[in-house]
């Protein structure tokens, strides 16, 4: 694996070209730019939270929805995209040798980009409305940026060989993507043990007859012995590491820590391996 | 410099081509599920059976042959597109594949973009390539098409800045598959300068042509590939030689054959 590692690192130009030229030619068209990429999000966000904050009454609702859809649409666009990166880059492959992963690498990097960026913008523009807190806590976001790089990866590099072996895999993976949105808490709380918020601290939009939101989010809209399951998702844990400091103003519980960045590396190992037993097959395959 | 080799080892290459049918995990679970047979979903091809070749500083190598015969499936597995199925490829020396059209090119992105990308494909940074743009540009004869996405391009263009591209960076190996083909005359004629001075300096070339007089005017050897093997290797007045008479016979052989069975 050091060698896969050593042979993209001598094609980081090559990456990095990929990236630059394809958030061009997204970009290009439009006069708008960049904010194309926010508005995505952010429509989502704001239809979301007007239609689930009648049914969940927790406080900063749009807070909490706009700290798990970045997320997701950086999960979900890059996976995407990782899946037709191979397909889509057969006549360059046809000319010229490439180690494979270059591709789904930059599909990943490309998604960071804009993940990285909407997140920071919606944060500052639309954050103080909803009661977004900048504290200490936001530190730990290095850290989730990277669990679920790894994690995306991963998954990218097996969608990528499999959409090569199977082309209808995309639709596959559209159905998938699809249920693991609603399976995830993104847009309901899921939370049995959330960090009440600070007593002393109002919340602006705070629910009448329960001020911190404490007893709503306990008892949340999902059965309490239903919640284990739906954390045995492994995107639980890392959206949790996005949503406890943006959302909570809080560090991720120990555990949520340990398992997104036990996930993530899991992910990787596996996508890496099963991307290297493929790769070579993949240009008869095209 | 000068320790640029080529180096292939008893090289098999078998792949397969695949129908349309199978290529859907739809239909590979519905046949599991029917015990369908459909008899084999692909046909095995053996592009090359145990090549073996030693291509050493200096030498310029034209490789002649039928359609179909591998030649330019050696050249893939020269420049590692294809992976050998069994045997060694040992290349050393910064190597430049000039195959089909383009050198991979993206064709959504403009002239001068793949310039960069090509470039950094080759290893070389935005930095590196900004010094060469010029004289690729000028070179190629883009002109106003720079800005222009490669799709828009006649495919003479695409192969003459992919051509200017490689042989700007200066290789130390080679490979050419029929690329002097395309382009008008007033074009071929200053490829064909650039290339000899190319030639010149360069360690290695290895060339794909139809053109006979082309592989005789540049190559110092020839091998003939023949059925995924190489059937004869050595002088390329030699090796045409060989090549043309085999062609000859398999020719008269048939019309022989024809003359009988009509007669």
């Amino acid at each position: 694996m050091t060698a896969q590692v050593r042979e993209l690192w001598r094609f980081r130009e090559v990456v990095k070209n990929f990236v630059a030229q394809d958030l061009k030619v997204k970009y290009r068209r439009s006069a708008l730019g960049f904010l194309w990429s926010l508005m995505n999000p952010l429509l989502q966000m704001i239809v979301l939270s007007t239609v689930f904050s009648l049914m969940f009454k927790i406080p900063n609702f749009t807070l909490y929805i706009l700290s798990g859809i970045v997320c997701w649409t950086f999960f979900s666009t890059s996976v995407d995209g990782c899946a037709v990166s191979i397909i889509g880059a057969e006549g360059m492959l046809k000319r010229q040798y490439f180690p494979k992963l270059v591709f789904p690498l930059a599909k990943v990097v490309e998604n960071l980009v804009t993940f990285v960026l909407s997140l920071t913008t919606l944060l500052l523009v639309v954050g103080p409305f909803c009661g977004f807190k900048l504290t200490s806590a936001l530190g730990v976001l290095p850290l989730s940026f990277a669990c679920m790089v790894c994690f995306t990866l991963g998954v990218g590099a097996i969608a990528a060989v499999a959409t090569v072996h199977f082309r209808d895999m995309q639709h596959l993976i559209t159905v998938f993507l699809g249920a693991m949105f609603y399976l995830t808490p993104i847009i309901y709380p899921l939370d049995d043990k959330t960090h009440p918020p600070d007593p002393s601290q109002p919340v602006a939009a705070a629910v009448e007859g329960d001020p911190t939101g404490r007893a709503a989010i306990a008892r949340g809209p999902i059965p309490a012995e239903y919640r284990k399951y739906f954390k045995i998702n492994p995107l639980f844990s890392l959206l949790a590491m996005f949503q406890r400091p943006i959302y909570d103003a809080m560090l991720p519980t120990r555990s949520e820590v340990t398992t997104a960045v036990g996930v993530s590396l899991a992910s990787l190992g596996i996508g890496l391996l099963v991307f290297r037993r493929f790769e070579n097959g993949l240009i008869f395959r095209l | 410099m000068g320790d640029q080799h080529i180096t292939l080892e008893d090289v098999h290459l078998r792949f397969r081509m695949y129908s349309a049918r199978n290529r859907s995990l739809k239909e590979v679970v519905v046949n599991a599920l029917a015990r369908r047979k459909y008899g084999k979903p692909f046909t095995e091809i053996n592009a090359l059976r145990g090549v073996s070749l030693h291509v050493s500083h200096g030498q310029r190598l034209g490789i002649v042959g039928d359609n179909g015969a591998g030649k330019s499936t050696m050249l893939k597995v020269i420049s590692r597109i294809y992976p050998p199925t069994s045997g060694t490829v040992r290349v050393r020396g910064f190597l430049v594949p000039l195959l089909e059209v383009g050198i991979g090119f993206n064709f959504e992105l403009s002239g001068l973009e793949n310039i960069f990308l090509t470039g950094a494909i080759m290893g070389f940074s935005r930095k590196e390539m900004e010094k060469r743009v010029d004289s690729i540009m000028s070179f190629s004869e883009m002109g106003e098409f720079a800005d222009t996405p490669i799709k828009y391009y006649s495919s003479g263009m695409a192969q003459r800045l992919a051509f200017s591209i490689a042989t700007d960076i200066d290789p130390e190996i080679l490979l050419l598959d029929e690329v002097f083909s395309v382009g008008d005359i007033h074009w071929m004629e200053k490829a064909k300068l650039r290339m000899q001075r190319l030639i010149d300096r360069s360690g290695i070339l290895v060339l794909v042509s139809h053109d006979m007089n082309l592989i005789e005017q540049y190559c110092t050897r020839a091998v003939w590939v023949h059925g995924g093997r190489i059937a004869a290797d050595g002088r390329p007045s030699d090796i045409i030689q060989q090549y043309r008479d085999s062609t000859q016979t398999s020719v008269s052989a048939e019309v022989r054959h024809e003359g009988a069975s009509a007669g």
